[in-house]
């Protein structure tokens, strides 16, 4: 194989793809990608098994072939290199790689042992915006887990109809939920499955404000096109029920109050200085024209702040994981956010005026300082004012 | 008086006897002694508590049985946990925290409280500790003895000072005269060997030991000489943590007959973790450790701890793991001859989870009437089908730690 390349191409493709990669020693040509050379140019490869990546670079091909190479290696050389035209040779099992007067010499693995792209299969295809899809996993993936056995959550839930594109994550203690119109519809009836989140996070990072994604999703998988960029995402589905998450989501509340998200955020932050480092719990009390944000730390000390706020109803109060709130207020696009409360044990639902069509949900911490304050029949804890 | 601290030391005079005496007041009078082992079985138990009647005859608590009935052969025994000493515990517990919030039960049977701040509803801190201990007589019938002074050192050797029953106030400035004449082992926490090594160094006294300075004392003793040194001349450590932060809970049993049937140590298990849990829920707290402790008939003793997480108070998670990590700890053929199980790294918060299922939030409403039943019914023994393998309750109360 003979190729040459730019060397910003080859660096994006590279980027785009690296990530889909499996470290683990028991197949270490996933740690590999795979470069399919034809006359018009190359394919940059990737999978972790679960995810494929494929991404179409622009070379002059003077050799067609196909070969693999460690994929952090590779980034590593191709950043290293000067702004100049990257040639890529094979000999054996040796990668040439020749930039200015730079040469790196790499071992390959032979293209015959990387896995196959998987073959396509009929199911439904809708076509999105890149800039909403873009913003349906902002507003959603901020909530699923780093971890959880629980499988079904480390995917996100993607719903798909004629005319709602939903997408749902959650890792039981926030979630997020954002839906689109999609601009096409093919196929019949609707589909509902888990997409696994770390092919949605690298998919985030490729979508523009320019073009569309086509999305098609059929029993076993799904494959994300993303035609201007010649870029192709392919993940295999994961299996379960998720949540109900439906049922979780409030639909009558006592309680709704705008508050001003930098102020909030910023009383938050200094607040989380003295949360209990146990449970990262603080308290938020609503009362006449503002929000009381308190931490108390058994060891280190507390805090107190105040923020102004548009209220003049009941006072209560509140206690969250400070982290959980940084999650939403920093996803929310407005420079004011609705927050809406039933009680103290239901989730708490925050929205923004300018996307009618996402919601954040945060579960309050049952906190033993908030018990006994509860007075009213909403079960929102009375503040001191009361 | 300027009190610039004031510590109260409660301590129940023979705690289980007074209790199991309201209960059967033919033992008034009488050497008792409360103990037994698991199931009844005098042979391994030891004296958990004992009548003045009994002391006379050279009877103390933590004595195994068989020697106490040997000292005081017309003692009347009463197995431990006839009562339910808990509900007495609370209710004391109830009556202090009336006066401040500033209470720690050290114990069962002892409790510090600092009176700051409460002179505007109680007044002086002598007339408080008087209303302490009236209430307490009044409302529970139990007698206690009281200890006033500036520090924790020596409101309890105050209280020891005021037995039975008494009131005796340390002011402030007087500690050091109040101690002088009293033996060294009068001092919290100064054990047999220390006041062997401190008698060999002539010092009997805790006046003798004050005039022997600091520097003797670390000397012969190490950094605790210090301790002792400062706690006897009053200026010891006046800080009262209250019990909502403490660190752990346990309960432990054991067995008349080492048992080693895996089923009926999980009954066991299940018991304590029901007990466990019930403390947890009555202080709106989650654990989120668990400890595990067995004793195999040759002494060799395991104890182990894990983390459990989110934090729990219920009892069938606690019950779960509890069982699981007993069953990768024991040997699985060994019998036991003690089994203990305890919470600790408690949060007073824990996040809530929008999809827990709905098993659990039925529980927590069930574990809420339980608890409700067996605190209206006093003794009341609802438990769950797991724990009736289990015959007996665990004979300690939950010890605090």
């Amino acid at each position: 194989m003979k190729a040459t390349f730019s060397r910003q191409t080859l660096l994006s493709g590279i980027g785009l793809t690296q990530n889909i990669v499996s470290t683990s020693s028991t197949l270490p040509i996933l740690s590999n990608l795979l470069f399919e050379a034809d006359s018009s140019g190359v394919n940059l490869i990737s999978t972790d098994l679960e995810g494929f990546a494929k991404v179409r670079l622009e070379a002059t091909v003077a050799e067609a072939g196909r070969v693999t190479a460690p994929a952090k290696t590779l980034a590593d050389i191709v950043r290293s290199l000067p702004d100049d035209e990257v040639a890529l040779t094979t000999s054996g099992t040796r990668m040439t790689l020749t930039c200015n007067r730079n040469v790196f010499h790499l071992s390959t693995m032979t293209a015959d042992d990387f896995p196959e792209w998987p073959k396509s299969e009929s199911g439904v295809t809708i076509t999105i915006e890149q800039s909403d899809l873009r913003r349906l996993l902002r507003n959603t993936l901020f909530a699923m887990p780093g971890r959880d056995p629980r499988k079904v959550l480390m995917g996100a839930l993607v719903e798909v109809s004629a005319d709602r594109l939903t997408i749902v994550a959650t890792d039981g203690r926030k979630l997020g939920k954002a839906s689109t119109e999609p601009t096409e519809f093919k196929g019949e009836g609707e589909k509902s499955v888990i997409i696994p989140g770390r092919v949605l996070t690298e998919i985030e990072k490729s979508l523009g404000d320019q073009g569309e994604v086509k999305l098609e999703i059929s029993d076993q998988r799904a494959v994300f096109n993303l035609d201007n960029l010649k870029l192709t995402y392919l993940t295999s589905l994961i299996e379960g029920k998720f949540p109900q998450y439906q049922s979780v989501i409030p639909e009558t509340f006592t309680r709704e109050l705008q508050l001003p998200t930098a102020l909030v955020d910023d009383a938050i932050t200094r607040a989380a200085i003295l949360a209990e480092r146990k449970h990262h719990s603080i308290i938020l009390s609503f009362g006449s024209g503002m929000i009381g944000v308190r931490a108390q730390s058994f060891e280190d000390g507390s805090y107190e702040g105040e923020v102004g706020i548009d209220y003049d109803g009941e006072p209560f109060k509140l206690a969250f994981n400070y982290n959980y709130l940084h999650d939403v207020f920093r996803v929310a696009p407005d420079a004011t956010i609705t927050m809406m409360v039933k009680e103290s044990t239901a989730p708490v639902v925050f929205v923004c005026a300018s996307d009618a069509n996402s919601l954040y949900l945060v579960m309050p911490v049952r906190m033993h300082d908030l018990q006994g304050e509860e007075a009213e029949p909403a079960g929102v804890g009375a503040g001191d004012h009361a | 008086m300027n009190w610039p601290t004031a510590i109260v030391h409660v301590d129940m005079d023979t705690f289980f006897v007074s209790v199991e005496r309201l209960h059967d007041r033919s033992l008034i009078g009488k050497p008792v002694i409360v103990g037994g082992g698991q199931d009844g079985d005098l042979r391994r138990g030891v004296v958990a508590a004992c009548s003045y009647e009994s002391r006379a005859f050279g009877v103390h608590s933590a004595m195994p049985l068989a020697q106490a009935m040997r000292l005081c052969p017309e003692a009347v025994i009463v197995p431990v946990g006839r009562s339910n000493y808990g509900e007495y515990t609370s209710r004391v517990r109830t009556i202090l925290e009336s006066f401040t919030d500033l209470v720690e039960m050290a114990s069962p049977d002892e409790a510090y409280l600092d009176l700051r701040g409460t002179d505007l509803l109680h007044g002086e801190p002598i007339g408080a500790a008087h209303h302490i201990r009236s209430r307490i007589a009044a409302q529970t019938g139990l007698p206690v003895s009281i200890g006033l002074a500036t520090t924790r050192t020596q409101a309890k050797i105050a209280s020891k000072l005021s037995k039975p029953s008494g009131l005796f106030v340390v002011a402030p400035g007087g500690e050091a005269a109040i101690v002088r004449p009293l033996s060294i082992s009068a001092l919290p926490g100064l054990g047999p060997k220390t006041a062997k090594r401190l008698n060999g160094a002539n010092i009997r006294t805790l006046g003798q030991l004050i005039d022997a300075g600091e520097e003797r004392l670390v000397r012969l003793l190490g950094d605790h000489g210090a301790s002792y040194y400062r706690r006897a001349i009053g200026k010891g450590s006046a800080q009262v943590t209250p019990s909502r932060e403490r660190l752990q809970i346990s309960t432990e049993a054991t067995f008349g007959d080492d048992i080693g049937e895996r089923e009926l140590i999980h009954g066991k298990l299940a018991r304590m973790t029901m007990k466990l849990g019930s403390q947890l829920r009555k202080r709106e707290q989650w654990a989120g450790t668990l400890t595990l402790k067995i004793r195999y008939p040759d002494f060799t003793t395991l104890t182990r701890r894990e983390g459990i997480e989110p934090r729990t108070n219920d009892d069938t998670i606690l019950y779960r793991r509890a069982r699981d990590f007993f069953d990768r700890v024991w040997d699985g053929a060994t019998p036991l001859r003690l089994l203990g199980v305890g919470v600790a790294n408690m949060g007073d918060a824990v996040q809530g989870d929008m999809f827990e299922d709905e098993d659990g939030r039925k529980r927590e409403r069930l574990l809420q009437t339980l608890d409700s039943i067996g605190s209206a019914k006093g003794n009341a023994r609802l438990i769950w089908g797991s724990a009736l393998e289990a015959k007996n309750p665990p004979a300690a109360p939950p010890e605090m730690e």
